[in-house]
């Protein structure tokens, strides 16, 4: 094998192989210059920090990554898990509002839990039903306005409408099955136990239209106050399951249907009081 | 009216009109910005912030016109939005997050202002980050940040993406004397390529940084020109004394022992001095200059 002593791997070339970026037979070729030229061996000597960082650079980018990126919370991390997009989650982990509404579902839960020694008892169930349904009207409400820096992400492209119903969206994801599991869980609830989801679609809905005209705390005032007279009306009667049977269940279905086509109008043309949606 | 000297006006208000009720925070504006550095001057109450609200978008006018780039500030949903996507924007007050890190914040926003890739995005927060000298501390949850920290982080969050529009509202509040320094040098390398509106209190900052200045007084614009131009309007007016001159808008004792007076009959003795931004806008604004607090918007 005879070996050209005039040719030198140029500066570029030794780069190249010093940053991976040479393929097998380039990387192959220099190789094997390498071992016969004491001068680009020299050359390549000065530069082999140069591969070093790229590489040490890569591997501090990953580490960089997974300890700058925050973690998120255990409700998202389900969330994502069921399939949430990435920059979905990032919007909800900056809203403190989904702690509130699970709060609320977890102490519901533990007073449930705690009622459960008193099976078929009528004040129970008519707390039961006045409750169920008011969490996720609740937490939506809360959730509704609830981002931070509002004056900042009312300056961003983002559309807030998407944002506000992304966030009722998560609160209503992650406290309705609760809901639902600590119903059948609890004896004595009878079908009550999974009665209230028709009353809560309705009364959310409506809640969400009134947001679109009201402050989030006249909202959840007025909705609980209505859904408190329908139960307290139905409890004083001793009827309590006429406030769900099924006539009532229609009616708020039909409340429901008519809240989602107010509140798809609103949302095309709704602006906030003074100023923009 | 006066059109900027670096360009093309990209930023055009016109017959800007905002009213809460009887109390008129904004009364028919007309202004157009270029490229460069503009500062806006006024007293609390003179309507900065409504102007500012409404250029961002955040608030309707009563009455007018505003185009950004071509698209209508003022106009529907989608020309909004259009604003929005050149715009970067630092209220005077920022309400965060307490719990988040300083890049969670920051990743939440780039997420609004449509960053979708995700190491893209992350790139720009780091960058952004490291800008206002907040790259050190990218894990710091806000709760503890200091109040010039927390100023900051809400400056970084201005510039994702370059925006050609950066609309900055008290910036340089909380700030040290470096960490201004350092802003300013941001600023106008910003301001060589796309247009910088700064409100402020601090004179020296548009003295400092500033090519054209915008005095706003009870709701109306009382100059629009080059900082120069303000200047000159206190030229002859400012005198060094061995006392207070009569008649003085302003007076007081520097620290050289002598005294400082805007305005006056000048006395024996008195000598005329190279007036300053700060000169200029007490002597413009006299009175007014310290009234009221800024109308609630």
């Amino acid at each position: 094998m005879t070996i050209d002593s005039s040719w030198h791997a140029d500066a570029e070339l030794l780069r190249r192989y010093t940053q991976g970026r040479a393929d097998l037979a380039l990387s192959a070729s220099i190789e094997a210059h390498l071992l016969h030229c004491p001068q680009c061996r020299a050359r390549l000597a000065g530069a082999p920090a140069a591969g070093e960082a790229l590489v040490l650079e890569r591997a501090w980018a990953g580490v960089r990554e997974q300890i700058q990126r925050p973690p998120l919370p255990l409700s998202l991390r389900l969330l994502r898990r069921l399939g949430l997009d990435e920059q979905d989650a990032v919007l909800l982990s900056a809203s403190q509002s989904l702690r509130g509404p699970w709060t609320l579902a977890t102490i519901v839960v533990l007073v449930f839990a705690a009622a459960a020694s008193f099976p078929g008892d009528a004040a129970g169930q008519a707390f039961y039903l006045l409750v169920a349904p008011l969490i996720p009207v609740l937490g939506v409400v809360s959730a509704f306005n609830a981002a931070p820096g509002s004056e900042i992400t009312g300056a961003t492209p983002y559309s807030k409408t998407r944002l506000a119903l992304l966030r009722t969206a998560a609160v209503t994801l992650t406290t309705v099955p609760l809901v639902v599991f600590m119903g059948a869980i609890v004896p004595g609830l009878g079908w009550f136990a999974f009665a209230w989801l028709g009353p809560a679609i309705g009364l959310t809905l409506a809640a969400l239209v009134l947001l679109t005209w009201w402050r989030p705390q006249i909202t959840g005032g007025v909705v609980s106050i209505a859904w408190a007279l329908v139960v307290g009306a139905a409890y004083g009667r001793h009827h309590l399951g006429a406030s769900v049977a099924p006539g009532a269940q229609l009616a708020y279905l039909v409340l429901a249907a008519l809240a989602a086509t107010v509140l798809f109008a609103r949302i095309r043309t709704a602006r906030t009081p003074g100023g923009y949606a | 009216m006066s059109t900027d000297p670096h360009g093309p006006p990209l930023i055009t208000a016109e017959h800007l009109t905002r009213r809460y009720g009887s109390t008129i925070a904004l009364d028919d504006v007309d202004l157009t910005l270029g490229t460069g550095v503009t500062g806006l001057l006024g007293p609390n109450g003179a309507g900065k912030t409504t102007l500012i609200r409404m250029l961002t978008t955040a608030i309707a006018p009563t009455a007018g016109r505003i185009t950004v780039l071509g698209h209508e500030a003022t106009g529907p949903g989608g020309e909004r939005t259009q604003v929005r996507r050149h715009l970067g924007y630092l209220p005077q007050e920022v309400q965060f997050p307490r719990a988040m890190t300083c890049f969670g914040f920051v990743d939440y926003i780039a997420v609004l202002k449509e960053w979708t890739d995700t190491s893209s995005r992350h790139e720009e927060v780091r960058r952004v980050l490291e800008l206002v000298g907040l790259g050190a501390i990218p894990t710091k949850k806000i709760r503890t940040l200091s109040g010039g920290q927390r100023r900051r982080l809400a400056l970084a969050q201005s510039f994702i993406g370059d925006p050609a529009f950066l609309v900055l509202d008290e910036p340089t509040t909380g700030l040290d004397p470096e960490q201004r320094a350092s802003l300013r040098a941001l600023l106008s390398q910003q301001g060589r390529t796309g247009t910088v509106l700064l409100a402020t209190h601090q004179t020296e900052d548009v003295a400092a940084l500033c090519e054209r200045v915008i005095v706003i007084a009870a709701g109306r614009v009382r100059f629009d020109g080059s900082v120069a131009d303000f200047i000159g309007t206190a030229s002859g007016q400012v005198w060094l004394s061995a006392q207070e001159l009569p008649g003085a808008r302003m007076s007081w004792r520097t620290g050289t022992g002598r005294v400082r007076s805007i305005g006056g009959t000048p006395v024996a003795g008195a000598e005329q001095t190279e007036p300053s931004v700060e000169d200029a806008y007490l002597l413009m604004l006299g009175a007014d200059a310290q009234v009221g607090d800024e109308v609630a918007a």
